[in-house]
């Protein structure tokens, strides 16, 4: 596969730059799915407290009940 | 960092690398040596320092989880090992390729540079096991900060061994006798490895910004079970950005 390389060593330059630019293609997409997923859960997360499936409890909330807190950001 | 500064950086990061690697391509001298297959150099280098970089960073945001209690810094290692690890990839596999095209092997085990780097690759690569055989999470963010400090302590111990070992045919560009980079090789050099650092931050960012997202949609998920009556929805072994 690499015998038809030419000798100044144009094609490993080529062929490392390639392999560099697919694999932080590669893993953005990876990260995108992962954004994609979150997405979807908090699509789900919105459907079931509008549809009431959670988030109206049969009993009032005591007060062990944890209040959502905000998440402090990085 | 908000989703503008994330663009931003997104763009600065683009921006540096095009101008780096054109620089290197384009505008840098030929190496009188090894020709045009020298030009992996501005690839292959400024990735392997900022994985390391990025190791010893780990270990530096593990100490810090381990004073503090902070989950956040916890996170923070856990992500920067991990992408200095999928950088340590692309080191082994654009360094594999430059061995092959200047020595004719893809592979030299007698060359202390390449074994001591697989040794690091191969020891963070254990962090995963290691970190998700761990099921509590309290724990397992404690045994992993401390695996990052040592781990993180190893790398520049190993790199100055390998740079006071005499078995030598890896370049040495930096602080030779020959007086090291002509500066427009430095130049072009010094773009790439903004250019890279700034991509490693970017990758961070993001990251991190999916834990903090998934952690706020497990913290509301089982808020709202709570609020109904119901138990636990699972625990999860990967760090999250829930407050601690």
């Amino acid at each position: 596969m690499f015998d038809n390389v030419p000798d100044d060593g144009t094609g490993y330059v080529l062929a490392a730059y390639i392999f560099f630019l697919l694999m932080i293609l590669i893993y953005i997409g990876i990260l995108g799915a992962k954004f994609q997923r979150i997405n979807r859960e908090v699509g789900q997360l919105a459907d079931e407290v509008e549809t009431g499936k959670i988030g109206k409890p049969d009993k009032p909330a005591t007060e062990e009940s944890e209040p959502v807190r905000e998440e402090s950001s990085v | 960092m908000s989703a503008r500064g994330l663009k931003a950086l997104s763009i600065a990061t683009v921006v540096t690398l095009i101008i780096g690697f054109t620089l290197a391509i384009f505008w840098a001298p030929m190496d009188a040596d090894q020709g045009f297959k020298q030009k992996i150099f501005y690839l292959h280098v400024p990735l392997a320092i900022v994985a390391l970089i990025g190791f010893i960073a780990g270990g530096v945001e593990g100490f810090r989880h381990l004073r503090s209690g902070d989950r956040r810094h916890d996170a923070n290692s856990y992500v920067f090992i991990h992408l200095s690890v999928v950088f340590g990839v692309a080191v082994l596999a654009t360094g594999a390729i430059w061995a092959k095209a200047s020595w004719g092997h893809w592979w030299v085990w007698e060359e202390p540079t390449l074994v001591s780097f697989l040794i690091v690759f191969l020891l963070y690569c254990t962090y995963y096991p290691f970190r998700y055989a761990i099921e509590d999470r309290d724990r397992q963010a404690r045994y992993a900060s401390v695996f990052a400090i040592t781990a993180g302590a190893f790398v520049p111990l190993n790199f100055m061994a390998v740079r006071m070992a005499e078995s030598i045919i890896h370049p040495r560009v930096f602080a030779t006798s020959e007086g090291g980079l002509p500066g427009s090789m430095l130049f072009a050099f010094l773009i790439c490895l903004v250019g890279m650092g700034l991509l490693w931050l970017t990758l961070v960012k993001v990251e991190l910004a999916g834990k903090q997202a998934s952690g706020q949609v497990s913290r509301l998920r089982r808020s709202l079970s709570n609020d109904q009556g119901g138990g636990s929805v699972g625990g999860r072994i990967a760090p999250s950005m829930e407050a601690s």
